[in-house]
């Protein structure tokens, strides 16, 4: 799994932390969540999309294999 | 270094206050030797609390948070650390019947319990690390 939102956070010029803190997560879930390493529920998913206000979709990218 | 000071922080210090307090009162005041146990036990609470109260204030905020990943890894590290525990009493029970040993199970539940919360801790420091890509 592929995330763009590091790509995103530094287009709101949001730290790390700010987004943790604006989603309500730790910010080790955010850097596991950038790197690929962390599956989110749908609810984390959709917390994430609305605060770098995008979808789902475009933020996380699965490989089909 | 900054140390917090809000409410669950202050209650928290005033139980462990407390408890020194009359840990205090049962080892000086009272000869008999069931409440200098009772009054050790307390004296040794009241250090444990104060210790985890001053490692909780000094934590930052945000480290404490139990977000959906930290009790997912803490769900996951607990139930593999109960599965190694089956597997120990499962092991030794095995080892008792081959070998005859007579085996008490009495005689090993403090070190069951050991190998149980160790396996909790250190799982969970290795889930919490790994990650969960799966």
């Amino acid at each position: 799994m592929n995330t763009r939102i590091k790509e995103l956070r530094a287009r709101y010029n949001l730290t790390q932390e700010e987004l943790a803190k604006k989603v309500g997560v730790r910010r080790e879930t955010i850097v596991f969540l950038e790197k690929g390493k962390y599956n989110p529920s749908l609810k984390l998913a959709h917390d994430v999309a609305k605060v770098l206000e995008t979808t789902i979709e475009e933020l996380f990218i699965f490989d089909d294999d | 270094m900054k140390f917090r000071r809000d409410m669950n922080i202050l209650r928290l210090s005033g139980i462990a206050i407390l408890l020194i307090i009359a840990s205090g009162i049962m080892l000086g005041f009272s000869s008999d030797y069931s409440y200098f146990g009772i009054g050790f036990a307390l004296l040794l609470m009241g250090i444990v609390a104060i210790v985890a109260i001053v490692t909780a204030a000094v934590t930052p905020e945000e480290y404490l948070i139990q977000d959906e990943r930290s009790a997912r890894v803490d769900e996951k590290a607990g139930y593999h650390a109960f599965c190694s525990l089956l597997l120990m009493m499962a092991l030794l029970q095995a080892i008792g019947c081959i070998w005859r040993l007579n085996f008490n199970f009495k005689d090993v539940i403090p070190d069951l319990f050991i190998v149980g919360i160790w396996s909790w801790i250190l799982l969970r420091w290795y889930y919490n690390r790994r990650g969960d890509a799966r």
